[in-house]
């Protein structure tokens, strides 16, 4: 029979204890970053993956965040195609510009290449911060 | 009224791998397990220390500088989890680096990093990885 259980801690019989649900992940996701219609490889707490223009992302979340304050950190692959660069992770390509127009539904990010916006193949994304 | 609960293992009652906890806002819910990373670890690639990690056995070498393999305990599903990677560039010239992972297995996958093109070792490699467990 299924149970709800309703407590203010879970900890360890020892050791410090920490808030539960502001350390889980609230949504991650696998995007196939070069399809013509990008689909999500593995995804959580995701409803639909967007193509918004070359190079751009938007991951709109099935539970939304309670504002636009969260952390998502993000990868891509590197644009050349090859066994060695096929999921380059460009830390330093991700985010930019386009992440302050985020919103508490749609986490937003960017792969840019050479000053500009190009496909990537493969992004990845999780975000932590409070559900609302 | 407060209350704490100590226990050492928690287990979904319909699902055993599925738990619903309430979020934040006190509305919706999440899903426990699929909000905890299963792995994260901090690793020094020049004397190949693996300094905190959570869910890695072991980093390998790769056969070459720069090139380093976490090794999962408990395995992944599938190949489709998520890593987030970054490092301490600290570089000396105005060479880009990055991080890429060549390989994603459900016991391990593998990180490569480059400098200016060339694989090199580099310290306070950081990585977390979210996904399904076996």
């Amino acid at each position: 029979m299924a149970s709800i259980l309703k407590v203010d801690q879970i900890g360890k019989t020892s050791g410090s204890t920490q808030d539960t649900m502001a350390g889980l992940t609230k949504t991650w996701v696998t995007i196939d970053g070069d399809a013509s219609t990008p689909v999500a490889f593995d995804s959580f707490n995701v409803a639909s993956v967007q193509d918004t223009a070359a190079g751009k992302y938007g991951i709109t979340m099935t539970s939304v965040m309670a504002n636009a304050n969260y952390f998502s950190g993000s990868h891509s692959s590197h644009p050349q195609q090859s066994d060695d660069y096929d999921r380059y992770l460009c830390t330093i390509y991700s985010g930019g510009g386009i992440d302050a127009r985020r919103t508490t539904s749609e986490c937003k990010i960017g792969g840019s290449y050479v000053s500009a916006y190009a496909d990537t193949y493969v992004a990845g994304v999780d975000v932590s911060g409070d559900l609302a | 009224m407060a209350s704490e609960l100590r226990v050492n293992t928690l287990r979904g009652v319909d699902t055993a791998g599925s738990i619903a906890v309430t979020g934040e806002g006190n509305s919706t819910t999440t899903n426990l397990q699929q909000g905890l990373a299963k792995g994260w670890g901090h690793y020094e690639g020049s004397d190949e220390t693996l300094d905190d990690s959570f869910n890695m056995s072991s980093v390998n070498d790769g056969g070459s500088a720069g090139i380093y393999a976490p090794q999962f305990t408990n395995n992944m599903a599938n190949s489709n989890y998520v890593v987030n990677c970054n490092f301490d560039s600290s570089i000396s010239s105005s060479n880009q680096t990055e991080a890429s992972i060549d390989t994603y297995a459900t016991a391990n996958f593998k990180i490569t990093i480059r400098d200016g093109g060339s694989t090199v070792d580099k310290d306070d490699i950081v990585f977390s990885v979210h996904g399904d467990l076996a």
